[in-house]
């Protein structure tokens, strides 16, 4: 009668009995297996929402921004919107990856992998946002500092916006660095299943001929160390960067000390409910039920209730700091929020972001899959709500009362943010049929027999 | 040349404050040097020498400051309009005080040390021999690097494709070698670099033989550069001054083929549907860039330094790259200190200074 | 310049126009082409076509001014065309001339547009046939013998046509067919003006008011700032007294008695609403009172109904006694009587004596009431042989235009001579085109004792004639425009002066100077107190509200109507464009249940128009205003009423609106509210200081009351803090342009927002762009007004504030464009670099003034102007860039050059700015802050100047001086 290894207060992070195999075959079974109908119907539908995207984008590149519902005092609103918006949701990947990684959350080894392909497909629809939004796209190369005959011209160091471009890129490529490398081990465990042919040869060519030795995994973990150590600061820099493009201005609403912290909370808050809503699908559409289990959610949970509670704590704070400023155009700004034109705007903001997730505070809620998935998709309304009421409620009525207009969107901007999504889930979906979403190395790590209690595992089998 | 001998000479017994008498000379050229010598014999009008020994002074303050009026109603006027084949001599818009004061820079300059034989060959002095023209292609090596790491790229991804490294780099070079050679400077044409750029015009006329051999100050055709943002192409008019009389070339026995055309535009001027000389433009900046040449003119800036040899060139090329890089260039280049008449100063920097 | 020569140029140029534009497009199209991968980018071979015989004047590219006179209306201010190339692009009041002095109007500049306007006539037509002008001759000819031989009637019919070489050409013209008579009338109110002198000072003419001598001006719906006689020459002597920095006596009292806002309401000290039926009245009362205080002893008017208080009244008549001799009471009612009174006051305040200048009267109208209408009975009567229509648009521009219609299908022949189609020349048999002002000789007398010359700026652009020609052809004489105003100079203006004796000498100086003072002029006039009390007060409605036609700023009697630049020409009160409106009282309003944009129909005497509806403080309330010239579908694709054109980029949406002609003369309309709402395409659409929230004022537009400020001149503006920066300031070696604005002078006229469009190729966007807050204007005028955002009733103070680029030492632009496109000057300009810009649009965003454009479509191409009014110094900007006010760089450089090519320093004042050059009123001053001898420092320094948002650290270079008003309490 030998000693259980298991707390008997923890719960396993993977639930009913596997081998190792069983791991294998769940993970990459889906991707021998021919798509599912939801998979068909999910691909199709956001092929669509791309090539309309695609349309509109193409429609506003030849005739002009004129398309979108901008106006001599609004110089932007619904793309920087989405910009900032798709931004955030990149940062959760990485902090699960990252972060959770170096504090050792085991309980992260099942979600990291599909979170990240999450923050790459996120920081991919962002990019397009900067871009198209340029009155001369063609000329974007400008941004970058390249010598040129020009005499030579170089770029505006002290633009925030340019802090963005080399931002947002960092960002892009470490994390794109950082997924491939943690995808290697099961890419090679692809390579061995599959049978001679065109798909083993491209396996085998992107498995960098793993061969999994021992000094082949001690490479491994190191690697993947430094790169999570070097990512780790990108969750804080690049949302920071990015809330410099209004901190750093002149204009009331926007010009704010408190802007980055508040920022890189927001940002974590959306990521992680972007995260519970793919995570609810796939775990549904996959059947990971054993592998995304409840406890992963509940963990997921009450980090969003954790950062929205910082969010709310953002937006008082904004008002008292205006009030308290006692500056009169600071104190407009935000009276402007709560009953100008756009008051709805920000109520909603207010309803989704703060007032919502306190419902994370019950266990029972925490569990409820449906109405998390609920809450989850409130919170992403809600967050893109926070920045379209930053950007567009601060700059439609500013300093002279004379410039003060209003602003509504055309279908070309609501067709351009549909296209995102439609860009942002076609990836996903292709992402889930090609690569392995979970972690098979790591969870294997995470075996509760892997933890020392074979034996009991060997009783069952007798 | 004239321009520069006057000058000279006035910087060799001048100071560097504008004098009076180097005012005179200015105005002078700005005003009569386009058709007038100083014993130098006749040109569009006559030799000025001794000009206030010919007529008494009231008449030529008053031909020169009301000149229509006089070449409709004076006698005088009318004999030498009639003499000098009816090319009116235009209005001037001179002050009595400044045609009085032209008439003392005349007398002075008859009597001074002017003359034929004292024309210095420019060639021999000739500064623009020693201004280095600033050296052409900035950023060409741009597309070099860009070719280099596309040509490594391609040569990585051939070898994963399983060719032997050996055989990929020579593909990849060979690629590149028939996008050289298909190209050549096509890089450069694609950000719309047009040094060398030299284009056949309507009639075959060479700088080599009238600036070059024949000496005539730039000014005097492109009289728009000292007065106008632009340089200006001359008006038949201006060519037919010399050519009314002037209809071979040097040593020819026969009319040339060349000058016929211009005769042959320059004859349908009173017709109802005047001919016209299109010339096919060379140095063509882009509309968002403001070039005045009478700024660089005044400034004493060389028309060579930009426009090159011109009084070498049989058929005109554009010499320089005419990029912002070859324009900045030469603008952050300091005041020179020295009195030389040919000196290069720096240009304002600012980007409004060019981009209106 | 010869006239081939001209011909080749205006067409090389016009090629010039479109291969700029293609250039830019090829430079985008291959950039895009580059970045999608590369294909071949060849330069366009452009060719040079010099003129075979060099122009006398005037080089490739530098350009001539020519001194001419101003034709969009028969004020006649003296202009300078700018010419390029052989062809004008732009209009300046010529500061050498006598009357006008510099400034140019909005509708003087805008009428440099219609030279280029493709639909003039290219020549003459009968029955619509184009034909050459021999034939057209013949047939007049003809007609006028046949006339002559049956004795039947000849009549011109023109507006007022102030030109001697005219009247002389004409009295010829009458010598050989002596039933011809010339038929003049103008706008009714100045008519009106003429007949109560006939009246009351027994000579039928204007007094040519000189304005600058008023210490007290009252007037009674005369808008003398903005539309009313010659508007120019009035801003320029009333802007004269309201610089209280000068001398502290010297500032003037102004109140305005009017139903609608005017301009010159909006600059009143005193405002007060009073309804057209209580005008006459309240000038009686005011009258009456004035009597007893300068003990009038004559008969007195009988009096007529007003609502005006008593004491308002009373503060009136006191300040106008007090300054007896230098005050004066203008009067722009339709009806005599309330000029007769006008008068009466004039005489007991010796206006006649100073201001009033009935010696050399003003002869920019002399048509008197009843011309018309007697016209229109001859051709009733069929007596009419011949019309010849000049000027004029009696089919659309008369209230009896209905009528006229009619009655000109009457008439033996109508022929007119209008240059381009209209209401009138469609009824024309025989048109017979004439020159644009800009391509033919002219000499006017408008002014009493001035003659001014216009000179052609450039050979005709069409196969159109000089009107005096026209007529010397219909006489049987072969003499141009030139021939007969010299030959008339000769005999009849060349011995009036005493300058010269050589007519060539006289000839040239005129023609340089662009006009000459003479002496002369009629007699006194005496007043005749007996015509007083057979005065009659007019008939006051029962029924609906009071209906007023006014002249718009924009548009005038709308005879520029097609003109987009006008068009898209924000109106200084409502800032509307595209289309007129109708105006109603906030409490009218609040009773009627409008809102803004609501539909209304208005109808009188069987007549009706339907336009939306305007909520306009200050209005009297009973009474509804509506502009002129709006809703003429007839005249072009801009003028009006047609339909929208759903097309990409932008949607062709033509102005909007009614023509009210046919309503102007009635009384009163009834209202009523269609289900129909039309938005109101709006440049500004906040109108007030006091934000609608917090209910706090922001001190944009300084002011305070000349008591306050003659015991502190820093009254209402407070100093600046000092500001404190970490970052070193910019050093500035050589000038630091700078300007200063002075809020008192500013009129809102507009003249400096038209001005500049011309001067920097400004796109028209078109009325679908400006709906959507969209417009390109560089400068614009913000109008504000005091007191509570939602008041009923009372009359708003109102102020102007010019805004543009300020041009901050510290530009929260420049920081944050990520390519350098927008950088600063050495010389402390905010330079826009057009061809670096990629359009991030962050520059406008972190403008605090909102004062960048940004190019949302390709306006350069889709613009509805016309490209050979051009300005080749400027580029013309491309599709996704911003642009914004450049200080009009383009006229410093060549002013720096201009300088260095003569050899010299520059001097203050070398450098206009485009909106400087035309301002009437010489509020915005433009120079070198670092010198503290130019005039721009100076007036930076004053104890009246701030800076617009100074506290946020931006360091503005745009100084403005306080607003001081000359109230009475």
């Amino acid at each position: 009668m030998s000693t259980s290894h298991v707390s008997p207060l923890r719960e396993p992070l993977v639930d009913g009995v596997k081998d190792l195999g069983q791991i294998t075959r769940d993970v990459c079974g889906p991707l021998d297996a021919a798509p599912t109908a939801a998979w068909y119907a999910a691909f199709a539908a956001a092929l669509c929402a791309l090539s309309y995207g695609a349309v509109m984008v193409i429609h506003q590149v030849w005739t002009g921004i004129g398309t979108w519902g901008l106006n001599k005092t609004v110089g932007w609103s619904w793309d920087i919107t989405n910009f900032v918006f798709w931004v955030g949701i990149g940062h959760a990947g990485t902090l699960i990856s990252a972060i959770l990684f170096l504090f050792r959350q085991k309980w992260r080894t099942s979600i990291n992998r599909s979170a990240e392909a999450m923050t790459i497909f996120a920081v991919m629809c962002a990019g397009i946002f900067p871009l198209i939004h340029m009155g001369r796209p063609w000329l974007a190369y400008w941004v970058m500092p390249y010598p040129n005959p020009m005499g030579p011209l170089w770029v505006n160091f002290r633009s925030p916006l340019l802090w963005d471009v080399f931002a947002i890129s960092t960002y892009f490529i470490i994390s794109a660095t950082f997924w491939f490398v943690g995808l290697i081990p099961d890419l090679a465990t692809m390579r061995d299943r599959l049978p001679e042919g065109w798909r083993k040869k491209v396996f085998g060519l992107a498995s960098l001929g793993w061969s999994g030795s021992h000094r082949t995994w001690q490479h491994y973990e190191m690697v993947y160390l430094l790169l999570a150590g070097l990512a780790t600061p990108l969750v804080f820099s690049v949302h920071t960067i990015v809330s410099f493009d209004f901190a750093t201005s002149v204009i009331p609403g926007w010009h704010a000390t408190i802007f980055p912290p508040y920022f890189v909370c927001g940002a974590i808050f959306s990521g992680f409910a972007m995260v519970l809503t793919l995570m609810i699908i796939a775990r549904k559409v996959m059947n990971f039920e054993g592998y995304i289990t409840l406890r992963h959610i509940d963990a997921i949970c009450k980090v969003i209730l954790l950062t929205s509670m910082i969010v709310g704590l953002a937006y008082s704070t904004e008002l008292i700091t205006a009030y308290y400023s006692s500056n009169h155009y600071e104190r407009f700004a935000f009276i402007n929020r709560i009953k100008g034109p756009f008051a709805g705007f920000y109520w909603m903001m207010v309803f989704c972001n703060v007032l919502v997730p306190q419902a994370l505070w019950f266990e029972r809620i925490r569990r409820d899959v449906r109405v998390l998935f609920l809450i989850s998709i409130l919170i992403n309304v809600g967050m893109w709500l926070e920045r379209f009421v930053i950007i567009t409620i601060s700059l439609h009525r500013d300093y002279l009362p004379s410039s003060w207009t209003d602003y509504s969107p055309t279908y070309v901007e609501i067709g351009t943010y549909i296209g995102s999504f439609g860009l942002f889930f076609t990836c996903f979906l292709l992402f889930c049929r090609v690569l392995p979403m979970i972690a098979i190395s790591e969870v294997k790590g995470v075996l509760s027999y892997a933890r020392g209690d074979q034996d009991k595992e060997s009783r069952h089998a007798h | 040349m004239i321009k520069l001998l006057l000058l000279s000479a006035l910087f060799s017994h001048a100071a560097e404050a504008p004098t009076s008498l180097q005012k005179d000379a200015a105005l002078f050229q700005a005003k009569c040097a386009k058709c007038h010598t100083i014993g130098r014999g006749d040109r569009v009008g006559p030799d000025l020498k001794g000009l206030s020994e010919r007529r008494e002074k009231a008449w030529i303050t008053g031909f020169v400051t009301r000149t229509a009026f006089f070449l409709d109603n004076d006698a005088e006027a009318k004999k030498l309009l009639a003499k000098f084949n009816g090319v009116r001599m235009a209005d001037t818009g001179l002050s009595e005080a400044q045609a009085t004061a032209l008439i003392a820079y005349i007398d002075a300059a008859s009597k001074g040390p002017v003359g034929p034989e004292e024309e210095p060959e420019p060639e021999a002095e000739d500064p623009a021999s020693k201004v280095r023209l600033p050296e052409e292609g900035r950023g060409a090596w741009l597309p070099g690097i860009a070719a280099g790491l596309v040509c490594l790229a391609l040569a990585a991804g051939v070898r994963q494709l399983g060719f032997p490294l050996p055989a990929a780099v020579l593909l990849v070079l060979a690629a590149g070698a028939g996008y050289w050679s298909l190209g050549g400077r096509r890089y450069h044409r694609l950000l719309g670099d047009q040094q060398g750029y030299a284009p056949a015009q309507p009639i075959d006329y060479s700088h080599a033989t009238h600036a070059g051999r024949l000496k005539i100050d730039c000014l005097y055709c492109h009289y728009g550069a000292a007065r106008s943002d632009a340089a200006g192409v001359p008006p038949a008019s201006v060519c037919m001054n010399c050519h009314n009389a002037v209809r071979k070339t040097a040593g020819a026995m026969e009319p040339s083929a060349e000058i016929a055309k211009l005769v042959a535009a320059w004859d349908t001027r009173q017709s109802s549907a005047p001919a016209s000389i299109a010339w096919n433009r060379v140095h063509d900046l882009p509309d968002f860039v403001h070039f005045s040449h009478r700024v660089h003119v005044a400034n004493q800036i060389r028309c060579q330094e930009c426009h090159g040899p011109v009084q070498e060139m049989a058929r005109v090329r554009q010499a320089s790259s005419l990029s912002m890089g070859w324009c900045v260039n030469c603008h952050r280049q300091e005041k020179s200190a020295a009195p030389s008449h040919w000196k290069r100063t720096g240009g304002p920097l600012d980007c409004a200074a060019c981009h209106w | 310049m010869n006239e081939e020569e001209a011909k080749t140029q205006a067409v090389e140029d016009a090629k010039d126009g479109i291969k700029r534009r293609d250039f830019l497009q090829l430079m985008t199209g291959a950039f895009a082409a580059l970045a999608a991968g590369g294909c071949r980018f060849q330069k366009p071979a452009e060719k040079i076509v010099p003129a075979l015989v060099a122009p006398e004047e005037g080089l490739p590219g530098q350009a001539a001014w020519y001194a001419t006179t101003c034709g969009a209306c028969p004020a006649a201010c003296g202009a300078l065309a700018k010419v390029r190339d052989g062809r004008p692009i732009k209009l300046e009041g010529n500061p050498e001339h006598p009357v006008s002095r510099g400034g140019l109007c909005a509708r003087g500049q805008g009428s440099l547009l219609d030279l280029y306007d493709s639909q003039r006539y290219a020549g003459p037509r009968v029955a619509g046939a184009p034909v050459d002008w021999d034939t057209a001759d013949l047939e007049v000819i003809r007609a006028l013998e046949r006339a002559r031989a049956s004795g039947k009637a000849v009549r011109l019919l023109s507006p007022t046509w102030a030109s001697p070489s005219a009247r002389a050409e004409l009295a010829r013209l009458r010598a050989r067919f002596p039933s011809l008579r010339h038929v003049v009338y103008d706008e009714p109110s100045l008519q009106a003006s003429i007949s109560a002198h006939r009246l009351t000072h027994g000579r039928a003419a204007l007094p040519s008011y000189h304005l600058e001598k008023a210490k007290a001006i009252v007037s009674f719906d005369a808008d003398f700032l903005g539309t009313w006689g010659s508007p120019v020459q009035f801003t320029k002597d009333w802007a004269a007294r309201r610089k209280p920095d000068v001398e502290p006596g010297l500032m003037s009292w102004h109140a305005q008695f009017e139903a609608r806002m005017s301009p010159t309401g909006a600059n009143a000290d005193l405002r007060v609403p009073v309804k057209p039926s209580e005008r006459y009245g309240t000038i009686v009362e005011l009258g009456r009172l004035v009597a007893q205080k300068t003990g009038w002893s004559g008969a007195v008017p009988p009096s007529g109904p007003t609502s005006v208080s008593r004491s308002v009244l009373l503060q009136t008549a006191a300040a106008l006694v007090a300054e007896r001799r230098r005050a004066v009471v203008l009067c722009g009612a339709a009806d005599v009587a309330s000029h007769a009174a006008a008068n009466w006051l004039n005489h007991m305040l010796g206006a006649y004596e100073s201001i009033a200048d009935l010696e050399r009267p003003a002869a920019f109208a002399s048509g008197e009431e009843g011309g018309f209408d007697a016209l229109l009975a001859e051709l009733d009567r069929g007596e009419v042989a011949v019309l010849i229509v000049r000027g004029c648009n009696p089919a659309q521009d008369h209230p009896r235009a209905a009528d006229f219609r009619k009655a000109a299908g009457k008439a033996g022949l109508v022929v007119s001579l209008a240059g381009r189609p209209d209401e009138t020349a469609k009824l024309a048999r025989i048109v017979c085109p004439e020159h644009h002002y800009l391509e033919s000789w002219s000499d006017h007398d408008a002014h009493g004792g001035v003659i001014s010359l216009s000179q052609p700026a450039l050979s005709p652009l069409r196969g159109t004639r000089g009107a005096l020609e026209t007529f010397a052809r219909w006489d049987g004489r072969r003499a141009t425009d030139y021939e007969s105003i010299r030959s008339y100079f000769r005999s009849s203006v060349l011995p009036r002066q005493k300058k010269t004796r050589s007519f060539e000498t006289f000839w040239e100086d005129a023609v340089r100077l662009g006009a000459l003072t003479l002496g002369g002029g009629a007699g006194k006039a005496a007043f005749i107190p007996s015509s007083l009390p057979a005065l009659k007060a007019p008939p006051v409605s029962a029924f609906g509200y009071e209906f007023i036609a006014y002249q718009s700023v924009a548009l005038g009697d709308g005879r520029q109507a097609n003109n987009p630049w006008l068009q898209e020409l924000p109106d200084p009160i409502t800032k509307t464009t595209w289309g007129n409106f109708a105006s109603f009282s906030p409490s009218d309003a609040k009773s009627l249940g409008l809102v803004e944009g609501r539909v209304v129909k208005l109808e009188a005497e069987g007549v009706s128009v339907e336009l939306p509806a305007h909520v306009q403080p200050g209005q009297a309330s009973g009474t509804v205003a509506a502009a002129l010239g709006y809703g003429r579908s007839g005249i072009g694709v801009m003028a009006g009423n047609l339909p929208v054109v759903k097309m990409l980029p932008i949607d062709f949406q033509p102005a909007s609106g009614a023509d009210v002609m046919p309503l102007s003369r009635a009384a009163a309309v009834t209202v009523g509210l269609l289900s129909r709402v039309e938005r109101l395409t709006k440049t500004q659409t906040y109108d007030h200081l006091v934000d609608p929230l917090l209910g706090e004022r922001r001190d944009h537009a300084r002011e305070t009351v000349l008591a306050d400020y003659l015991l502190n001149p820093r009254a209402g503006n407070p100093a600046e803090a000092k500001a404190h920066s970490l970052w070193k300031e910019h050093e500035y070696a050589g000038p630091k342009w700078g300007m200063a604005i002075d809020l008192n002078a500013c009129t809102g006229c507009s003249a400096c927002v038209l001005s500049c469009n011309l001067e920097n190729n400004v796109p028209v966007v078109g009325k679908s762009e400006i709906a959507k807050s969209r417009d390109m204007h560089w400068l614009r005028l913000d109008r504000y007004y005091s007191g509570p955002p939602n008041a009923l009733e009372g009359s708003p103070d109102v102020s102007f504030q010019p805004m543009l680029c300020q041009h901050c030492g510290n530009a929260p632009c420049e920081t944050v464009c990520p390519v350098l496109a927008t950088v600063h000057s050495t010389e402390g300009l905010n330079m826009q670099v057009y061809n670096r810009c990629v359009g991030t649009r962050y520059c406008a965003n972190n403008c605090p003034y909102k004062v960048r454009r940004f190019n949302w479509f390709d306006y350069a191409h889709a613009d509805l102007s016309a490209n050979l009014a051009l300005n080749p110094d400027v580029t013309v900007r491309s599709r996704g860039v911003m642009e914004k006010c450049s200080f009009c760089v383009q006229r410093i450089y060549t002013a720096k050059a201009d300088a260095k090519v003569e050899g010299r320093v520059m001097r203050d004042g070398d450098v206009k700015p485009a909106c400087a050059q035309s301002c009437p009123s010489e509020a915005i001053v433009f120079g070198d802050l670092n010198d503290p001898k130019s005039k721009a420092a100076k007036l930076a320094k004053s104890e009246r100047s701030y800076r617009v948002l100074s506290e946020l650290g931006v360091q503005p270079s745009v100084h403005y001086l306080t607003k001081v008003r000359n109230k009475r309490v």
